[in-house]
Order: structure tokens, then sequence, then C-alpha cells
């Protein structure tokens, strides 16, 4: 356990090509629609010092022994709790949620972040209770841990990100050895529990459910958004409209399309073999995360690892999905390629923190 | 590692799931999104063509096509809509109830759009561009709108355009047609459609979502319609339907060597502007109801008894036919009695012996009768068929009446009774069952005019700047003398005492003609003059018919030296 090897190269690598390929389609999505520093878009720019910041965290996480790190997952959990509560008291409204604590020339999304606190604090709560493996405590106090960070988010309103937690926490409890039969109880509880959760949900968001099941609902409101992106990334094709040429996407008919909905201005312009390069990416950074789980003796690093590879997998999963219509808007980023410093930031970090697990991996 | 091994099967199940919908997506549905691309990013604008405009022969302009602003309203569009109403009213001028009223019925067909204000003008069309920014659901068009500038006057001939309807678009819509398309309804533009429409242009553009245009891809300019001038002076025009205000009748003003409509005028009349501008509707159905017929083009549709100016028909007959000379004396008591019945002169104590010159002079009844007589029915209707009475001139407008030319075989046919005498007297001072268009009229009195000559009136000039007139005329082999003696009894008619058309005289032109009254159902007689001038080269013949009007040597004898008068100072004659 002392020892600290190489890290993953290859993880390293794929992390580089997924970041460039979003400032390269943050570029495209915005230019010639907002503002521009000559030959590169505003945001374009911007994505790229995300990237840079992203990268120091990235070193940063994969430098410092993951260990030490764990030695301030409560507080630094405690702490991303603490600004989702000032974001529900404090925090401005936009598109009718709280997400974004104001912070002058930027804005912080809290809730990108504690997709990786959570794990963090997760990771050192199996680590530190191993001895009570498989037990009913271990189960319970990682569900209390993440139980607020998803309630408040879920608040904001943010219903895709609150979600994403519940796969984040049973992936690290399986892979840490925990009993399977809460997980699926849970499942059980959980699919009981949907009557009385549809109920809590916004208008808005039990719109999006509905013309999700059937988007011709509401063509020119909730359902454009499915139906534009649909037409993105059909009409693209195999090879595609080629970079800057996609219609939907400088024509504006793409909602959110250097958030969101990048993946449909990929489909546009590159089509089916871009589509599939960035599938591609994102399962090599899977695939290096299960091998690095796979070597790794500690359980911290096992959960962390599992936390890592199971969030981005699921958001890739999940944010495809909605852009061909297998799945309702739910409004969460592709990682690390959607326009947006915090959720950049926070994949690259994460993934550095995978970095940091490799090191003291058997591969 | 078991669980390791679960957790990728589970990764690799949902990648796979992916992959599964984007090949769907963009291999098997591709076609079908690529349309919808296109769809959305592809818009024909069309490019109206100005249909051409209608000169007279000086070049005036009497009706042109202007540009006018329709702002429409894409109801799926709006934003706000109650700011977009109170822009909407504020830049219109207009409150905001009646706008409101628009804006819902825009919101029925959300997708189509649908106008709220026609023919805003310029300085509203300019406001309303400035607002399209921030309401992406206005919509302005600028199309060419026809506009009659002379009003009513000519509108008998020049017409109106109207809407196509739905089988025409139908049919039509081949040929280049759209369905908010105009074409013409009534006189020249409907005949000469073809060349007054043009040819829609279009360009296709590429949108944005919020349907504003971001390059032009392809483009076909707009072909403007022919523009046509015609023989008319519309200075004459218009001081021709002066003439009739508030008179029911008509007046044709044409060359007698050329057969060019110099004027045609139709009393009532109407103004062809009201089937264009919004709001007048109500007009329209009136003119279309009205028992008075101002949309009835009287100079060439309505045929009426001619009277006694179609004694000029049987003086030239007679004379052709040698049943008469130019000495003949025959003895007008005041009366004829034929068939037990007794035919009055209008002079009820007779002319005396009087001769042809004479009798065309006073308008002696019972000259003519016996003259007629002599002729009988088939002779006079074979001069009458061959000066033009009968049968269609071919002038180019739409509606042309033939009238009615009786004979015995006629008679036969129609009425399956035989020609009586008696009424070979009536047809012999143009009554009975003889109807003829003032047009017609106009024609004879040409051929008289100019010595000898049927000639085909016609009121086109150029299309184009390229002559259409064929100028056809016919000869009709009368002699020099005898068209000669009828001439100088249509001068004496103007120029002597007791001659009744002396009212048309004019101290400087020699004007020559023919008074007509007609008889007709009513207690009002339809009053005619038809004349020419000046005598030895006529430049223009003039027709006034005078319906219900009262007697040919007043009204319309008076308006005719009015006319001559007018031609001259214009420099016609």
């Amino acid at each position: 356990m002392e020892r600290r090897g190489k890290a993953d190269k290859v993880l390293l690598l794929a992390a580089v090509a997924v970041s460039a390929l979003g400032i390269l389609f943050v570029h495209s999505a915005t230019w010639g629609q907002a503002p521009s520093y000559g030959f590169t878009s505003a945001m374009a720019f911007r994505q790229f010092l995300w990237v840079i910041i992203g990268f120091a965290g990235l070193f940063a996480a994969a430098h410092i022994d993951y260990r030490t790190i764990l030695s301030y997952a409560y507080p630094a959990y405690a702490l991303n709790v603490a600004a989702l509560v000032l974001l529900l008291i404090f925090g401005g409204e936009r598109y009718g949620a709280r997400r974004w604590l104001d912070l002058g020339p930027f804005s912080l999304q809290p809730s990108e972040f504690l997709k990786i606190t959570v794990i963090l604090a997760l990771a050192f709560f199996l680590s530190e209770r191993r001895e009570s493996k498989g037990s009913f405590g271990n189960f319970a106090g990682s569900a209390a841990i993440v139980a607020p960070g998803a309630f408040l988010i879920f608040l904001q309103p943010d219903l895709g990100t609150s979600l994403m937690l519940v796969p984040v926490l049973f992936a690290c409890l399986f892979i840490a050895g925990e009993k399977v039969k809460y997980i699926t109880g849970s499942f059980v509880l959980g699919g009981a529990a949907v009557p009385f959760l549809w109920a809590l949900l916004k208008d808005y968001q039990k719109t999006r459910l509905l013309v999700f099941i059937n988007p011709d609902l509401d063509p020119l409101g909730a359902g454009y958004t499915i139906i534009q992106s649909k037409i993105a990334i059909g009409s693209g094709g195999v090879t595609g409209k080629g970079w800057l040429n996609g219609t939907q996407n400088y024509l504006r008919f793409l909602p959110e399309r250097h958030t969101d909905f990048i993946f449909s201005v990929i489909g546009e312009e590159l089509g089916l073999i871009g589509a599939l390069a960035v599938i591609g990416l994102f399962s090599v950074i899977i695939w290096r995360g299960l091998r690095i789980m796979a070597g790794t003796k500690d359980v911290a690093g096992k959960v962390i690892a599992a936390g890592v590879v199971t969030l981005i997998a699921f958001q890739v999963f999940v944010n495809i999905s909605m852009t061909i219509g297998f799945m309702p808007v739910v409004g969460l980023p592709l990682p690390a390629i959607s326009y947006g410093g915090s959720n950049t930031v926070a994949t690259l970090t994460a993934i550095g923190l995978l970095l940091g697990v490799s090191r003291g991996a058997d591969l | 590692m078991k669980r390791i091994r679960v957790l990728a099967f589970i990764m690799i199940l949902f990648l796979l799931i992916t992959v599964a919908g984007l090949v769907t997506v963009q291999i098997f549905m591709h076609e079908r999104y690529k349309t919808m691309s296109e769809q959305n990013r592809l818009k024909v604008v069309p490019l109206a063509a100005p249909r051409g405009a209608i000169t007279d022969r000086n070049g005036l302009e009497m009706v042109k096509d202007e540009l006018s602003f329709n702002v429409s309203v894409k109801h799926f569009r709006v934003g706000n809509r109650d700011d977009l109403l109170r822009d909407l009213s504020s830049a219109l001028g207009t409150d905001k109830e009646a706008v409101g009223k628009e804006l819902n019925a825009a919101s029925r067909n959300p997708f189509v759009p649908h106008v709220v204000a026609r023919d805003v003008g310029i300085e509203n069309a300019i406001r309303i561009s400035e607002m399209s920014w921030d309401h992406p659901g206005i919509i302005l068009d600028v199309t060419p709108r026809r506009r009659y500038l002379a009003g009513a006057s000519g509108s008998s001939y020049l017409g109106y355009v109207g809407p196509i309807n739905r089988e025409e678009f139908q049919r039509l819509r081949p040929y280049g047609f759209r369905i908010d398309d105009r074409m013409g309804r009534a006189g020249l533009e409907s005949v000469y459609d073809d060349y007054l429409r043009g040819r829609h242009g279009g360009k296709q553009v590429e949108v944005d979502n919020r349907g504003r245009e971001v390059r032009v891809l392809g483009h076909r300019e707009a072909l403007p319609g022919k523009p046509i001038r015609l023989t008319v002076d519309l200075r004459l025009q218009e001081f021709c339907d002066g003439l009739l205000e508030g008179k029911r009748g008509a007046i044709v003003a044409m060359s007698p060597e050329t057969g060019e409509i110099l004027a045609l005028s139709s009393s009532p009349s109407y103004d062809p502007n009201a089937f264009i501008e919004a709001g007048r509707s109500a007009e329209v159905s009136r003119l279309l109801r009205d028992t008075e017929y101002p949309l009835l083009n009287r100079a060439i549709a309505g045929t009426y008894p001619p009277g006694s100016v179609f004694k000029l028909v049987v003086a030239a007959a007679a004379l052709e036919n040698g049943v008469i000379s130019e000495e003949t004396v025959f003895n007008c008591g005041g009366n004829m009695v034929m068939g037990g019945r007794t035919f009055n002169c209008w002079r009820k104590q007779g002319h005396g012996n009087i001769a042809l010159k004479e009798a065309l002079q006073v308008s002696c009844n019972v000259f003519f009768w016996r003259t007629g007589l002599l002729l009988g029915p088939d002779k006079i209707a074979a001069a009458a068929g061959n000066m033009g009475f009968g049968q269609r001139s071919g002038i180019d407008l739409p509606f042309e009446n033939a009238g009615v030319l009786p004979s015995e075989s006629w008679k036969r046919k129609t009425m399956r009774e035989p020609w009586y005498r008696g009424e070979t007297l009536n047809y012999s001072v143009g009554q009975g069952y003889m109807l003829a268009s003032p047009l017609q009229v106009a024609r004879m009195t040409s051929a008289l005019a100019n010595g000898g000559y049927l000639v085909k009136p016609y009121i086109v000039e150029e299309i184009d700047g390229v002559s259409v007139s064929s100028r056809e005329r016919i000869y009709l082999g009368l002699s020099e003398k005898d068209i000669g003696v009828v001439r100088e009894g249509m001068k004496m008619a103007v120029n002597m005492r007791r001659g009744t058309g002396v009212r048309a005289r004019d101290r400087d032109i020699v004007i020559s003609g023919k008074t007509g009254t007609a008889q007709t159902s009513r207690a009002e007689n339809h009053g005619w003059f038809a004349g020419f001038a000046p005598f030895d080269k006529a430049k223009l013949t003039v027709v006034v018919f005078d319906e219900y009007g009262g007697k040919g040597g007043e009204f319309a004898a008076e308006t005719t030296g009015k006319i001559f008068r007018k031609a001259g100072e214009l420099g016609l004659l």
C-alpha cells in the first residue's frame, strides 16, 4: 500500500481527448452566435480556461495520495452541503432553478462538486467501517451520507443530478462488498415511492416526463427540444454535415446546444462516426476505471474508482439517451464536453482521483 | 472481481443501448430527419411580380401597381401577446380592440400567417419592420397593389382585378399562380390578363429558428407584367365622363379612319379601386345589386333601338339600290296610313314635298317610311349588316353585344310569324325589333365619315412597346356620290336652320350628324346623336346615347358639340 507507481497514461490521454473535443464543439455551438475573440468564440475560450483549471485539479488529485485527501472527505462534504443550503436561501434563480452560486466573474455549481465530495465521503465511511462489512449499519450510514446532498439538489430543483447519486451510491456499496439484498431492497422501496415523488415534482418536470413519453404532445414547447435534437442527430447520418456546418446548430433550432445538448451538435456535424468516437473515448475511461478498480486492494480506492466510473458512465448514458429521445430531458451535462466550469473542473478532478488510485494499483 | 464484472456488464449493456439508439436514429431514420432538417432551414419567399401599367395614348398613367404593405402575424411565433398587442396598435395607430380581434383570428390557425392590417402605408411599415426583431411572429409583406389613378374614368373598359377562387387556383397553379393572386375580372384587365400579369419570382432562403433570413440560396427575379398603351386620350375620356355625370347613357369617340377609340364612356359608372381597397366590400356588393347596372358597359354591351340615326343606313341603302335618287321627292302630310293604322311623322303639320337631304336635315319620318317600303326589310337588313349592325365589331373588349338585326327570315325563325308592312315602317326609322349598341352606331357613322370603309374599332395600341393594332377596314363599295349626299344631309342637320341637330353646331368646326329619338316602352325616349367632324377630312366620330333622356336634338346633340369642341382644343381634329 505504500507503493506509489505510475499513473494510468491511457486514462490521462482519454481525458485530454475528451476535453479537446469539448472545446471544439463548444466553439461550433457558439461560433457566430455569441461574442468571439477573433478566431474563437468567447465561450470556447472560457471552456479552454475551465479545461486548464480542470487539469490543474486533475494533476493535484492524482499527485496527492488519495488517503490524504480522504482525511478531508467529511469536512469537504459538509462544506459542500452547506453551500447547497446557502444556495437554496440566497441563490438567484436561473431557468427556474437555484443551481448557481454567484461569485462575481463566474458562478459555481455546488451540485457538480458534490458528485466528487459525496464519493469521497462514501469511500472514507466504507473504508473506516470495513470490519463491519455487510452490516445494515454500513448500508444505512452510506444512504444517510448521500441523502442530505441528494435532497438539497432535488429541491433546487435538479432532478437529474439528484437521481444520479443513486447509482453512484449503489455502485460504491456494491464494489465495497456490501450486501446486495439491501441494494435490491431499496430498489423495491424506491419503486413504491414513485407515486409520492411524482407529487413532489414541479410542473415543468412532470411535463418533461410526459413529453418524453410522447414528444408530439407539445411540439413547440417541452417536446421541441427532443424533436430538434433528434432531427439534428438523425440528419447527421453516418458522416455528418461537417464541423461548424450543422444547420440545426448554427441556425439555432437546437436549444441548449453548447451545454446539455452538445452531443446533438457532435452527432449532426460528425455523424455516427463522431458519436461513436465520443462513446469510444468514454468507454476507454470506463474500461481503465474498471481495470484500476480490479487492480486495487484498498476498499477506499475501490469505492473512489467505482463512484467516479459510475458517475461518468451514467451521465454519458443519460445525456446521450436524452438527445435521441430514449430518456426524458433531465438536464445532465455530457462530462467534460458540455460547456460549464463546474462540470468540466469536477469531471477532470474526478478523473484525477481515479489516476491517483491507479498509482497504487496492480495494473 | 466478480462484482466488478457485474458492474462492467451493466455499463457495457448501457453503452450498447445508446449505440443501438444512435444507429437507429442516424442510419435507419436518417432520411426522415434529413428532410425535417431541410424543412426547418429552407423557406421559399415569393417575390410578387407587379402587373403591367395601362396608359393612355399620350403615356398618361391610368392604372398601375403600387407597393402596398400588409402586416401578418404567425401566431405560434408570438412570444408575449400583450406586448405585441400594445406595440402593434401603437405602431398602426389603431385601437387595441380591433388589433386584438385580428390576433384572435390569427390564433385560430397559428401556423398560417394571418393578415392583421392591410395597406398600412410606408411610415407604419417602417415602424412595424423595426418591431419585428422583438416580435418574431410579425411578418411584413410588400406586395404590389393595383391602383386606378383616374378613379371611375375609363372604368367601363379598364375593368378591375379580383382574387382568384379555389377552383381557379387548382387549375392555374401549374402556370405559377399563387392562392392570394388576383386576376383580371372585367374589361381590359381580363382580356389582356396574360400580358398584364407578370411572372412571380421567388427566393429560397435559409432561415434560423426565429424565421429570420440568414442567407439567400437561390433567386428567381419576378418578371413584371407588360405595360399596355391605349388609343384613348385620357383628357377627352375624363371630359366625356364628366358630361355623363348623373346621367344614364354612353359616349363613343373614335377615329373614323383607323377605328382607334379615343374615349368610351358609360354612365352610371363605378370606381374600380373599390374592388381592391380593403373595407370597401359594402360598396362592391351595392354595385353588384344596383338596378341601374353601373357594371354594364352601355357603349358596347347595351343595345337600344337606334331611332332616327338609322335613317342614315336607309338613305345610303336606298341610293345604292337605286330605289330613290337624290332628287326623289315625297310628300309629307304629317302622317301615313298603313294596314288601317295611322303612323304620325314627328311634325304633325308635315314637311311638305321633301327630298333626301332635307329629309335627313329635318328627320322626316314619312320620307323614310316611303323609302323603306321601296327597299323592303331584307334590303335594309343587308345594308345595315354591311355597316356592322347585328354583329360584334370585334373590339378588344369583353361582353360586346351584337344587338338585333331583323329581317323577314329572322322574324320567321325567331317569332314564327310573317313580316308585316307596318313593321317595315318602324324598321326604316330605327324602331321596332332593331337594337344596336352605341359602338355599332359609331362604326356606321365612321363609314359615312371616311367615305365608305367599315373600320374595326380597337382600344389597345401597344403592348410592351409593340404595336398590336391591326387597323382592319372593309371597303363597302358605296359610290362616292351616294355617300356625299348622305353626308351633305348630315351637315345640314347640324348647320342649317330647322336642322334637328343644330344644338351640336359650332362656329369654327364643321360638325355633321344625325339625331335620333327612339321610342321606348316607357314614357321617356332615348336620345341619340351620331356625328363626325371636320366635314372634309373627318378625324373624329362621336356618338352620344342618352338613355331615357329625351330627344336626340337636346342633350345628345349639345353634348356632342361640346365633345368636338374639346377635341379641337386638344388638337385631335
